[in-house]
Formats: structure tokens, sequence, C-alpha cells
């Protein structure tokens, strides 16, 4: 087992560079790679197998694979071919056998082909991916929120900072991409082309951040109405997203009674005492209590304080 | 020949021109690296990759078409289309060369 070891990498779609410089590393201090494992999202296992330690060039084609032909060709330029992964093919060839100058590629109009392979058969998904994830699932939230209570309010959350860290992970892909096009268009006629697709791509995600930003904005909108009594009130309410206040006087043996009809979300009630000690405090959802009465204790005045979080339905205090 | 081989092709990469020169007789994607090579003195090596990915594409252009397979390698042969490719990418070579000359 100590001729075989395993490392966890991460590498992006577009970072085919960095995983090949990586491989020749291995290789230098004796460790010949075998086998790729998937693991989670991008992060692989590569499997090595003991070796002399020897300067060895690892390469990467993606999804040009033809079979027996393909592989021949490269065996007939000195290739050795490992397997493939993914939808890429894995070659590697002694740095002594290679000629200055010498890769799978002659020039830089077949290595933009291949980048842009993989752009399209990788970025393209993934950005559909997000641009659908928003709108079906923060659209939706921020039209009608669904989640019943404070378990359903952490799911949404959950859900946020996925999207937005999946719209972060796309703007840092877009860039990788981006140094990866420009940097073997230079100078040629594809140049200006990969200038504007870059542009229109930033345009896109900017616009795609601004409309989540919105969204969520949205999606945190209150739209609710207070009635007060004398000796109470009543919110009824679309969606509630804030909160609210109000005092009273009571006295020893009076009865707060609140009542309630939630749908969505949860409105927490909390009642203080006149010096900010809390009398009780409890959190509304759509299956709870129908009425709950809190007796107060002693003379005083009493602040209670409505807290609303994606709530949409009825509450009604009452001091009787 | 139709305007998407002229845009594609004309002018054409260097490695597109040795290869459709190359298979005027049949041969296979080695065959014509050792050609090139022996032609250009060492100085042009093409690589697989890049090998692979034109005679792909030639061949579902029509400049090229499929012979036969030997020792699990793709003998490919130029086509009536490949051939008048070749003649402008030649024509457009000799103009260069001459108007050089003459500057």
């Amino acid at each position: 087992m100590k001729d075989k070891k395993i490392t966890f990498k991460y590498f992006s779609i577009a970072e085919y560079e960095k995983e090949e410089a990586y491989l020749r590393k291995m290789h230098q201090q004796g460790w010949k790679l075998v086998k790729i494992s998937l693991r989670y999202l991008y992060v692989r296992a590569y499997i090595f197998e003991k070796c002399q330690p020897e300067d060895v060039i690892y390469r990467t084609d993606y999804d040009q694979t033809g079979g027996d032909a393909y592989i021949q060709m490269f065996a007939d330029c000195g290739w050795e071919y490992l397997f493939d992964f993914d939808e890429s093919s894995y070659f590697r060839k002694k740095k002594e056998d290679i000629a200055e100058d010498e890769d799978i590629f002659c020039d830089d109009a077949s290595r933009l082909a291949m980048v842009r392979r993989v752009f399209k058969a990788r970025y393209i998904p993934y950005l559909t991916l997000c641009v659908s994830d928003i709108i079906f699932w923060i659209g939706l939230d921020s039209l009608i929120y669904m989640g019943s209570g404070k378990s359903g309010l952490i799911i949404t959350t959950i859900l946020w900072i996925t999207i937005l860290l999946a719209l972060l992970y796309l703007g840092v892909l877009t860039m990788q991409f981006y140094k990866c096009e420009k940097k073997l268009a230079e100078e040629t006629e594809a140049a200006e082309g990969v200038k504007y697709k870059y542009i229109g791509l930033a345009v896109l995600w900017v616009a795609l951040a601004l409309v989540t930003g919105i969204l969520i904005l949205y999606a945190n909108r209150s739209d609710y109405s207070v009635t007060d009594r004398d000796n109470g009130f009543s919110i009824e309410s679309k969606r509630m997203n804030t909160e609210l206040e109000r005092e009273y006087e009571a006295q020893k043996g009076d009865q707060i009674a609140i009542g309630h009809d939630i749908d969505d979300g949860y409105i927490e009630i909390t009642i203080e005492d006149s010096e900010g000690q809390v009398l009780a405090s409890q959190s509304y959802e759509d299956w709870s209590e129908d009425i709950q009465t809190i007796v107060v204790p002693k003379d005083g005045r009493y602040r209670i304080i409505c807290k609303g979080r994606h709530a949409r339905g009825s509450i009604q205090v009452n001091l009787e | 020949m139709d305007a998407h081989i002229k845009k594609v092709y004309v002018p054409m990469t260097e490695t597109g021109f040795y290869i459709l020169l190359c298979l005027q007789e049949p041969n296979h994607g080695y065959g014509i690296v050792q050609k090139v090579k022996t032609m250009t003195g060492g100085d042009i090596v093409l690589a697989p990759g890049t090998m692979y990915g034109s005679l792909s594409k030639m061949e579902k252009d029509g400049l090229i078409s499929f012979v036969r397979e030997e020792d699990k390698r793709k003998i490919y042969e130029i086509t009536a289309l490949g051939r008048e490719v070749l003649e402008t990418e030649k024509k457009r070579i000799d103009r260069l060369y001459r108007n050089m000359k003459e500057m």
C-alpha cells in the first residue's frame, strides 16, 4: 500500500494547465498517475503509484477522443495514453524525448479550439443553471414564500447563500476562461471576437448579480396593516419582514391573549416589562396553538414587540 | 467552393496547407507528420492534437475523404474540393512570393 498514494485536488474546468503542472511535479517526486476518481463537485481523487522520479510532461485533450486511431496517432508521436476521465484524455511523455516547442498542439488555433470545446460543454451549462436557479428559486421566493416557520426560513437562507456562491464562482470561472482565450487569441484575428465575447459575459454577470440583489430585497419586503385598539392591536399581513412595538399599562392578574392564524413564515412576540426583563417570548407558525394567554405578574408598563419573518396571516393581541 | 469553405480555408493555416499538400497521396496522420518534418528539414513538426482535429474537420468539410484503416491508423486522401482549395492557396502563396521578389 505504500506503493500507492491518493491526493485530493481541486482544479476548475479552465485550469487544465495547472493540473498538468501538478501531475508533472508528482512524477518528478516519484509518483506516476494511475487513475482519477470523481469525488465531490470539482474535487477529484488522484491515484498515484510509486515510480522512478523522472521529468515527465502530462497533457490533456478535451473531447476529441476518436477511439483507436486517435490513441495511435498520439502513440506514433511518442505520447503515452493513460485514460479518459470526464471527457478529457490524459497523455504523458518524457521531457527528454520532447523537442523544443513540442506539445500535443502545434498551433494556438487548435489550442484555442480545445479551450472552446471545454467552454461549450462545461461553462455554458453552468451559466444556464445559474440563471435558471436565480429566476426559479429566488424569483419564486420573492413572490410566494412557502416556507413553514423557522425551519423554512433556514432552508431559504441556505438556498440564497448557495445561489450567491454559485454566482460568485461563475464570475471566477469567467475570468479564468477569459485569461485562457485572450492569451491564445493574442495577435490573431480571433482577438477582437474574444474581447467582445467576454465583455458580453461580464455584462450578463453584472445583470445577474443585480437581478439577484433586487429579488432578495423584494423577498424581504413588508406588506401588512396594523389596527390599534385601546387594549390591543391586530396585524393583517401579506408579508411581514419587520418589527413593531406597542406599550400598554397593565395590572396584576390581567391577561394578554394572543390569537393567531399564520399561513407562511412566522411572527415572534416578545413581552417585556418596564425594566426590560422578558416575560414571555413565543413564535407563531402555521401549526401551533390558536390562542395563548399570558398572565401579568405585577402592575406596570409592558412592551409588546412583534417581529415578523416572511409572515403571512393575522395575529391579535388583546389585554384583558 | 461555397462561402463557408472559403471563410474557413482561405487563407489557410500552415498546418492545414501541409496536410492537404501531403494528402495528394493517401496517408495517415503520423505519415503526414513525418513527411512534413522531412520536407521542412525538421522546422515544422505537427502535433497529434492539432493533426487529429484538423483531419476531422477537413473530412467533415469534404476536403479529404477516408480511404481505409490500417493497423489502427486511418488513411485519408484529398478530394476534388480539397484540390480546388489547395489550388487557390497555391496561387495565393505564388502571388505573395512573386511580389516579395519584386520589392
